[in-house]
């Protein structure tokens, strides 16, 4: 508990602008992690991965931790230092600020994806005839208003917003009264490669936890600690996943529903109804609205981290609109279920290049020249 | 006045300095040796204003003069506690008298500000010094119970426009040493006076620190009521939400003293401010913790349901009707459509017109001697919204949804979250109508975002929620029993952080003995 640390050495608040403690680095994992993804995702992995869809999230969670490991190790060498301040540290400014922009232009084109998915299922179980554009600028200008309160506010705010994701909990697991728990079984009764290929589905939707690469200089612990407060994050949200794809496979006969339902989640909950209270999946789309701004939220400060890094002494804050502005732009492009596809095509290699690949091989470049952050103790 | 007005400009500079070192940086004007001179300098200072009085005296073959102002000084006891015992002393004792009784002082500024304070002011020919006696005419309202925050249960004291007798109160409250008063004054030209108490053991250096050095940093000609100084003080302006909280109770304030909070009072007001403030002690009463703690819980509650309510209801009833009506269960919509089929506007406009007009029967109705005011009450209350309905011009459903959003709003205690309440739920009412629950969604994002950056003097405004503190939600939308409240409030950031240990000890070691 840092925060109570400041609060009874009693210094103000100057020295601790912008800090985050532990546990808010576990919220602000999870809801990066949990986004637009939660409600596609268990019919993604069920048309691959048939009924073992459960077995391919958790795969999935067991990949992202490895990637996490990777991570980790490459933060803990350089501990006050972003990965966009370790990249021209390593590779020398040029090539630096290169990846830095390829960074900052990746975190745009995924963030603008997660609002195109977004608008698009707004559209077709909100608002269908109010323009994308409007829902898009909504959800940007809270947004940038989320975020350019600076760190330490936005952790606030995503613990504040973290009861939402118990409460859809609850609401799916309500529906699991009318579930066929033989629908799973044979467990296993697909290949392991289609249990992999399922594993590639879902391990898309875990992304999110990169943003501790970006983070990490903000949080108030060690390095172990931080360790165990990302590790906890990711276990949640593997769990929550792999509940969801669970809880889906068991109401909806595989083969068959599923692949019909490109939502299932809000097909099942859809279904029933209260007594004060019908088509209950508009009330759960609202909560999960805000789950998805916090995602796209986190997206929108990663790029625009990314834009003020190349320059100096101007904060990341003046670039938000502009930022924002490019969202919308991009979003706007996809028009068709079909341009989500090749969106993701294109995106597919660079989720490789930019979350696994860069950070795993400038560990191995610090380990090899074993450059390292000069840590002053005491 | 261009004088005076010259002098404090002139000073200005040094008390921002050293605020509490004020009576030396003060410009010094000697007392004349003549008592002509002396003269001429107060109708000067006063530029000859009509109720400056000047009367000579003769004391035992002593020429002297004697100065107040008509319009501060008590003239019974000008008589009683000046000239009486002067006359009557033994004539070598008259110096004495003088000594043990007045104040004395050689600066003729000094006497100035003490006039203006409502005191006498004695000079004598030939003599170095004046003397000086506070005269002042008392016409304080008795201490009585504030009319905007009643309690059923509790004290029924509540704050005066005299700072002293609020002191007075909260020292005769805090019976402790450790009870510390600063004075401050601020004011370019005209200097009002308040007054900073806290608890010395417990109150967070820092945040006086950073209280005086925004008082420091005013610079306004004149203060005259807290609502100035709370918006010159304050992190945020631009928010909806008090980040100060002011109270006329003084049992609040001395709750809020004991957590290790600050209070500031202001001369002539009878509201005290309370710095640092979370949103949640906007929801407290002193009733809660007077009654049981389950009954105390169960209020609270009630009031954060009836933000909920106040700040959503009429958005999400739009939401409903425009958007969304497949929500509604069959056995519902049968009502709501006859009571809506008929009605000639969109909803929004139906809930734009009747929660505008509560508004306007409340702002017609504060202002107003208390039996007008419910004549108001009832043409507003009972004819518009019967008639209304009459008419066919605003639905029955959508009455009853403003009548519940109106309590609701007025269930919060302190008016100044009430205020902010209401005026959230236009804009979310708006949302609502443009977008659905999609901006409903949105808005209360917004709001709830804008709660997490608010700060009051440095303590995140929205504390213990957010940063989250498992410990303190004690005393937030519940109330616990009082034995559990073994620390204080993170928020408040006293010193010492153990209140108590073992509240109930006897029963404690009842159970050990067992």
């Amino acid at each position: 508990m840092i925060d109570n640390l400041w609060l009874e050495d009693g210094s103000l608040m100057k020295k601790n602008k912008n800090k985050v403690t532990n546990k808010q680095l576990v919220f602000m994992i999870i809801q990066a992690q949990i986004g637009v993804g939660i409600l596609s995702l268990p019919h993604d992995v069920a048309l691959v991965a048939k009924q073992d869809g459960w077995i391919s999230t958790l795969l999935a969670g067991v990949i992202s931790q490895v990637i996490i490991l990777i991570i980790w190790g490459l933060c803990r060498r350089f501990p006050s230092l972003s990965l966009y301040q370790i990249l021209p540290n390593l590779l020398g400014k040029v090539l630096g600020k290169f990846i830095t922009l390829s960074y900052a232009l990746y975190f745009m084109v995924t963030g603008s994806l997660v609002l195109a998915r977004y608008s698009d299922i707004i559209d077709k179980w909100i608002l269908p005839r109010t323009p994308n554009w409007i829902t898009m600028v909504l959800v940007l200008i809270t947004c940038i208003y989320i975020v350019g309160a600076g760190v330490t506010s936005i952790a606030r705010f995503y613990v504040l917003v973290s009861p939402i994701l118990f409460l859809l909990i609850v609401l799916i697991s309500y529906s699991l009264k009318d579930a066929n728990f033989l629908y799973i079984f044979p467990i296993g009764g697909t290949d392991l490669q289609t249990i992999f290929k399922g594993t590639k589905e879902a391990a898309f939707s875990m992304l999110g936890f990169e943003l501790f690469l970006f983070i990490h200089p903000f949080v108030q612990a060690s390095g172990k600690g931080k360790l165990k407060a990302i590790t906890t994050a990711n276990i949640f949200v593997t769990t929550y996943y792999t509940f969801m794809v669970f809880a889906s496979l068991v109401y909806f006969e595989t083969n068959t529903d599923i692949a019909l339902t490109p939502e299932p989640l809000l097909y099942m909950i859809k279904a029933y109804s209260f007594q004060v209270l019908e088509r209950t999946d508009l009330f759960f789309l609202s909560l999960w609205l805000i789950v998805v701004a916090t995602s796209i939220a986190n997206w929108l400060f990663l790029s625009a981290m990314g834009f003020a890094s190349l320059f100096k002494k101007i904060p990341y804050t003046s670039f938000l609109p502009l930022v924002a502005g490019i969202y919308l732009v991009l979003a706007l492009l996809p028009d068709q279920e079909r341009d989500f596809e090749s969106f993701n095509k294109f995106l597919g290699p660079s989720h490789y290049i930019f979350i696994i690949m860069i950070p795993f091989l400038l560990l191995i470049v610090s380990l090899v020249l074993s450059k390292k952050e000069e840590v002053n103790r005491g | 006045m261009k004088l005076t007005s010259l002098i404090f400009n002139k000073s200005k500079n040094k008390d921002t300095k050293q605020n509490s070192s004020q009576q030396n940086s003060q410009p010094v004007q000697e007392v004349l040796r003549t008592l002509e001179g002396n003269t001429s300098f107060f109708k000067q200072a006063f530029s000859g204003s009509d109720d400056l009085k000047i009367n000579d005296i003769n004391v035992r073959n002593r020429s002297g003069i004697l100065v107040y102002l008509e319009t501060m000084a008590d003239k019974e006891k000008i008589q009683k506690n000046i000239l009486k015992p002067i006359m009557e002393a033994e004539p070598n004792l008259v110096e004495d008298v003088l000594k043990s009784t007045f104040q004395k002082s050689d600066n003729l500024f000094h006497a100035q500000r003490e006039l203006l304070n409502g005191a006498c002011i004695l000079l004598f020919e030939g003599s170095k010094e004046c003397y000086m006696l506070d005269v002042s005419i008392s016409k304080d309202r008795p201490v009585q119970e504030p009319s905007n925050e009643q309690v059923i249960q509790g004290s029924h004291e509540g704050f005066v426009e005299n700072l002293l007798t609020n002191l007075h109160l909260i020292r005769k409250a805090l019976k402790t040493p450790n009870l510390r008063m600063e004075n401050l004054k601020i004011g370019d030209q005209i200097q009002s006076q308040i007054s900073l108490v806290y608890r010395e053991d417990l109150a967070n250096k820092e945040l006086i620190k950073e209280f005086k050095k925004r008082i420091a940093g005013i610079s306004i000609d004149y203060i005259p009521s807290f609502g100035y100084l709370q918006e010159l003080i304050e992190d945020s302006t631009w928010s909806p939400f008090p980040q100060i909280l002011y109270t006329e109770r003084v049992d609040r304030v001395v709750g809020h003293l004991n957590e290790g909070r600050v209070a500031v009072f202001i001369e002539g007001s009878p509201s005290c401010l309370l710095i640092p403030i979370t949103f949640f002690a906007f929801f407290h009463s002193p009733d809660d913790y007077n009654s049981r703690w389950i009954i105390g819980s169960f209020v609270r509650s009630l009031r954060f349901l009836s933000i909920v309510i106040a700040v959503n209801l009429p958005a999400v009833y739009i939401a409903v009707i425009g958007f969304h009506f497949e929500v509604l269960p069959d056995e519902l919509i049968l009502p709501v459509i006859s009571s809506i089929r008929n009605i000639p506007f969109p909803p929004l406009i139906e809930a734009l017109v009747m929660e505008l007009t509560i508004e306007l029967i409340r702002e017609a109705g504060v202002r107003l001697p208390s039996r007008i005011g419910q004549t108001i009450g009832i043409v507003g209350g009972l004819v518009i919204g019967d008639a209304v309905v009459r008419a066919g011009l605003i639905s029955n459903t959508m009455i009853v949804v403003v009548a519940i959003t109106a309590v609701a709003a007025y269930s919060i205690p302190a008016s100044a979250m009430s205020d902010a309440v209401r005026f959230l739920r236009f804009i979310l009412m708006l949302l609502a109508s443009t977008f659905g629950f999609v901006g409903i969604a949105f808005g209360t994002m917004m709001i709830l975002s804008h709660l997490c950056r608010l700060e009051s003097f440095g303590t995140p405004y929205f504390s213990p929620w957010a940063p989250f503190h498992f410990k303190d939600l004690k005393d937030t939308f519940i109330r616990l029993p009082i034995w559990k409240f073994n620390s204080r409030p993170f928020d408040a950031r006293s010193t010492t952080n153990d209140r108590q240990s073992m509240a109930r000890g006897w029963k404690f070691n009842e159970k050990k003995q067992k």
